[in-house]
């Protein structure tokens, strides 16, 4: 199985309006992006291209989700966020108002996280908000970490603020 | 941990629309606009002893006919050609069997367009290409050639529009989009289309 990264893109939408003066592409209705295991959702989508030629895609839906299968594992990743922004020059996923990210049993929600392809680093922030003790969006970082058997898994820390996890 | 990394395909669509912006020069247009001013020159009005009941009848048949219009360069800036061509004094239309433009603009890869049938409105108002449409832009450089492939295209040469609610399929060496319905403003280069499906495949695996 080649890695998402040498597999075809699919792309499907309702409409798509491509602009060439901007070199900007929107696509708004079902978007639905397919890349091997990578499958973004979304009601529209924004791509950008820079000078030199880094793409920028910016999916905003209610939420917009992207799944994929982490390379070489049968492990899931998912997120979901009113707005994911992606950047091909620094890889980084960002998940931005209702964030949430689950990959296996670990679940962790924000109102931003970010997620960087080559660090595998990701960042939970809360959104600073307190807000009432029983439940709601309490703008803090919740993060549910299942106990796992393997050794050295850092865990992502449950405080408020920000709290980031490796894992490998 | 693998990384999620979508790389959409659109800007390559983009890029690929960028070759659709092509696809539709304004010399076409004007091309087209000229079509229909030469044919006016060419055809005598019609004697005034015409019946009142002006039938839709031909006044002007071109077998194998070809015009080529020179830039000022004095190299050939477009070539419109076709089996036949149908002349109707009434409403001013023509209609063309086999239609082929050859679009050459310096330094710009040449285009060519070619329909089983086209019909151009009084003074080129609308020009309909219809069945088996095709444009193809030649390849440069780097770019792979791209062909535009439809049954049905509605230019406006005065507007600068070219519009199908038809099935629509854009290709290079690369990248597919299908679509039904499509829709291309050459003064703001934009172009929707609906129904879209793009199929990306990078042409060298990364």
């Amino acid at each position: 199985q080649k890695p998402d990264r040498e597999q075809p893109v699919y792309l499907e939408a309702d409409t798509g309006t491509f602009d060439n003066a901007k070199k900007t592409a929107v696509f708004t209705g079902n978007v639905v992006l397919t890349q091997g295991t990578l499958t973004i959702r979304a009601d529209r989508m924004v791509v950008t291209q820079d000078a030199d030629g880094f793409q920028h895609g910016v999916a905003y839906g209610n939420p917009a989700s992207f799944r994929q299968k982490r390379e070489g594992t049968d492990e899931w990743i998912e997120g979901w966020a009113k707005r994911m922004e992606y950047n091909s020059r620094t890889e980084t996923l960002e998940l931005f108002e209702d964030a949430r990210m689950r990959r296996g049993q670990d679940e962790v929600r924000g109102s931003y996280i970010s997620y960087n392809a080559q660090t595998e680093l990701f960042r939970v922030l809360g959104s600073g908000k307190e807000e009432n003790a029983r439940g709601g969006s309490s703008g803090r970082v919740r993060a549910v970490i299942q106990p796992k058997n393997r050794e050295g898994a850092d865990r992502a820390s449950p405080s408020g603020g920000s709290g980031s996890g490796r894992s490998r | 941990m693998s990384s999620p990394e979508p790389r959409p395909v659109a800007v390559d669509l983009v890029r690929l629309l960028d070759r659709v912006a092509s696809f539709f020069p304004v010399l076409l247009l004007a091309a087209l606009a000229a079509l229909t001013y030469w044919l006016d020159r060419s055809v005598q009005p019609p004697a005034p002893d015409r019946t009142a009941s002006l039938r839709h009848d031909p006044d002007f048949i071109a077998e194998g006919f070809s015009a080529v219009q020179l830039g000022p360069d004095g190299r050939s800036r477009y070539v419109i050609s076709g089996q036949r061509l149908i002349h109707y004094p009434d409403d001013d239309t023509a209609h063309v069997e086999e239609p082929r433009v050859l679009v050459t603009e310096p330094d710009k890869p040449p285009v060519r367009i070619s329909a089983r049938r086209g019909m151009v409105s009084a003074d080129a108002e609308h020009v309909y290409l219809m069945d088996e449409v095709r444009i193809e832009r030649s390849g440069q450089g780097e770019e792979s050639e791209a062909v535009l492939t439809t049954r049905f295209l509605h230019l406006l040469p005065k507007e600068e529009l070219a519009r199908t609610d038809e099935p629509v399929t854009l290709q290079n060496a690369n990248t597919v989009i299908h679509g039904v319905g499509l829709e291309f403003n050459h003064k703001t280069r934009i172009v929707t289309i609906h129904q879209v499906k793009g199929r990306y495949a990078q042409a060298n695996g990364r």
